[in-house]
């Protein structure tokens, strides 16, 4: 009977401490966890190279970076969805949980860029824009999956732009990476007219015959006179083109609020 | 009562009715609006009519006197592969044709050979045109290597080339339509305004000696290549310039080669009058009216040094200006070495142009 007890006793506790291991090492990788695919719009191969690009910026620059897609919002907004969801996670680096998360809710069609503690900073208003502008064409496409990965890229470019230089704001503002594509195709273009201008030079090395056009060398010295110089106006005709307006004049940085744990937050969200 | 006079538009060439009512000109059709003076000038221009340039036959300098073999001394070869015909002194062996390089020529009794009027005499011998041929030679990129050591010289002649001279004075009257652009802005839009001139020239311009050449033996592009030849140090023709050389006959009359005379003149009076229109951004001319004046035509002998190499069994013919020096003649590719160059220089402009690309 002793035995028995005994025998029971330690399996409790074996229990009790593999729980306790347990949701601690769940709440860990919860938060290691970079990419959340509830609506399973992602292929397992997209989502482990998000998830190794945005751990890598999280490491590096100690700003998190968090996709989360999910059929619903249970309701709320995505933004105080997206708020409630990093901040109980425990995602952020620092007092101000540092970071932003990528929100696409898939039942309502809705989309929302949430920022945290210092990355408010560096994702200013005129950031928010150009990254959703960018972003928000390619989920309208359903081409998730290089959403996705465009939101690492520019999360990674702004975060870096940030940390290093100044944030990209209206006075120093992002220009898209030209693509692999254009620049060989720049690459090539150039090739060729040069490769053909050289030929053409060496070629015409060897070639010295040609017919002559004109008689210009024949000219009699002196003979050439102009007697009569007319030039009459007869017409003028004018055409307008409306001008492009460039669009602008805000001042630049963003607006931001608090969250129930009193850190700022900024953001941007919109349908697709 | 209002004078009705009928103008055409110069716009979109609709018929535009002057009223002196709205004293006004304005196209209905494309509502153009046109000072009077300007439409009348416009009028007057287009009146003018089209004349075409026309020699009135052959005629030439000096009396059409024939190449007299006056000490027997002279004799006239026939090829018999292309049928050129030249002229040599007795003394000289002609062994091959220089227009050809074939060795089959048959000597003839000289006959109905023009005397010409003028002659330059040579200037440079056989040897410095052998230098100008190694030289002529050098610095060609895609010459094949072996083209310098295995081109072998078949033949090296010293030919009096036949030429026809022209003398033209050309009266000229030329018609373009031009314009002038100026852009500005406003707030809200961007202006371009276009205003259109009719420009017009007149006047004259005078061409002494204009060469053609009266062989078809010879290449025309050949001897145009080696243009120009001073005529100050021309002589009257003596059968004496001839020792050591070869004479070509010309086999196309004065008449026959004066289109291309023509063409050239025309093109040289164009253009002459053409850079004395400036300030416009545009210029196109509508009509052009080139009346060529025929002045004399003289007969002369001008120095070509035909020099004939073979490589590879392909004959390549080279000529040079027997007074200037100057030296033509195409020569063949090496493909190997134009492709290298090619990818060469396609991979280090390409290489260089995407390095310039990750700058942005």
């Amino acid at each position: 009977m002793v035995q028995k007890k005994r025998t029971s006793l330690l399996l409790c506790l074996i229990c009790a401490m593999c729980m306790i291991l347990s949701f601690t090492v769940s709440v860990r990788a919860d938060a290691q966890r970079k990419v959340i695919d509830e609506a399973q719009i992602l292929s397992e191969e997209q989502e482990k190279e998000l998830q190794e690009q945005l751990s890598a910026v999280a490491q590096t620059y100690q700003y998190d970076a968090v996709i989360l897609t999910v059929d619903s919002c249970e309701g709320k907004s995505t933004q105080q969805f997206a708020e409630d969801y990093y901040l109980s996670q425990g995602y952020g680096f620092g007092e101000e949980n540092d970071g932003i998360m990528m929100l696409v809710s898939m039942g309502d069609r809705q989309y929302y860029f949430a920022t945290f503690g210092n990355a408010t900073d560096i994702f200013t208003a005129y950031g928010l824009e150009r990254m959703d502008e960018l972003v928000s064409e390619k989920l309208s496409d359903g081409a998730y999956g290089k959403a996705f990965s465009l939101f690492a890229d520019l999360t990674e470019e702004f975060v870096k732009e940030g940390v290093t230089q100044e944030p990209y704001d209206v006075d120093h503002t992002y220009r898209q990476k030209m693509s692999l594509g254009t620049r060989l195709a720049i690459a090539a273009v150039a090739g060729l007219i040069v490769a053909g201008s050289v030929l053409y030079v060496l070629f015409g090395q060897l070639r010295s015959v040609g017919v002559r056009d004109a008689a210009q060398e024949y000219v009699r010295e002196g003979s050439f006179r102009v007697t009569r110089k007319r030039d009459v106006y007869l017409y003028r005709t004018v055409s307008r083109v409306r001008r492009e307006k460039p669009s602008g004049g805000e001042g630049g940085g963003g607006a931001t609020h608090q969250t129930s744990s009193g850190g700022r937050a900024g953001g941007r969200g919109g349908s697709f | 009562m209002a004078d009705v006079l009928e103008y055409k538009c110069p716009c979109c060439a609709g018929a535009i009715t002057f009223d002196s009512q709205a004293q006004k000109m304005k196209c209905p059709y494309c509502d153009t609006e046109f000072e009077i003076e300007s439409l009348k000038e416009f009028e007057e221009e287009r009146m003018e009519e089209d004349h075409d340039p026309q020699w009135d036959g052959e005629n030439v300098w000096q009396t059409q006197e024939e190449l007299e073999d006056e000490d027997g001394t002279l004799v006239s070869y026939t090829c018999e592969s292309c049928g050129g015909e030249i002229v040599a002194d007795r003394n000289m062996a002609a062994s091959s044709c220089p227009f050809c390089a074939n060795p089959v020529i048959i000597p003839r009794k000289l006959s109905g050979a023009l005397r010409p009027d003028l002659v330059i005499p040579f200037k440079l011998d056989a040897k410095q045109a052998k230098e100008q041929l190694r030289s002529h030679l050098k610095g060609k990129v895609l010459l094949p290597s072996l083209f310098r050591s295995e081109n072998r010289l078949e033949e090296i002649r010293g030919v009096y080339v036949p030429f026809w001279l022209y003398d033209c004075d050309a009266r000229a009257e030329l018609r373009c339509r031009a314009t002038r652009v100026r852009c500005w802005n406003t707030d809200d839009y961007s202006y371009t305004e276009t205003r259109h001139y009719l420009v017009s020239r007149g006047g004259e311009l005078g061409f002494d000696f204009v060469p053609v050449d009266g062989s078809t033996k010879m290449d025309d592009a050949l001897m145009q290549s080696i243009e120009p030849f001073d005529y100050t140090e021309a002589v009257d023709f003596q059968t004496a310039y001839l020792a050591g050389y070869l004479a070509d006959k010309y086999d196309q009359s004065a008449a026959e080669c004066a289109p291309c005379a023509n063409a050239r003149m025309r093109q040289s009076t164009v253009d002459s009058f053409m850079r004395t229109i400036s300030g416009y951004a545009t210029c196109i001319p509508e009509h052009t009216d080139i009346r060529l004046k025929q002045g004399k035509i003289t007969y002369a002998l001008l120095p070509v040094w035909v020099l004939h190499t073979r490589y590879r069994g392909k004959l390549y013919t080279f000529a040079m200006n027997g007074q200037t020096g100057k030296f033509v003649g195409n020569l063949p590719v090496d493909k190997g070495k134009a492709a290298i160059a090619a990818a060469g220089s396609f991979a280090a402009a390409a290489a260089l142009a995407f390095l310039v690309t990750m700058l942005f």
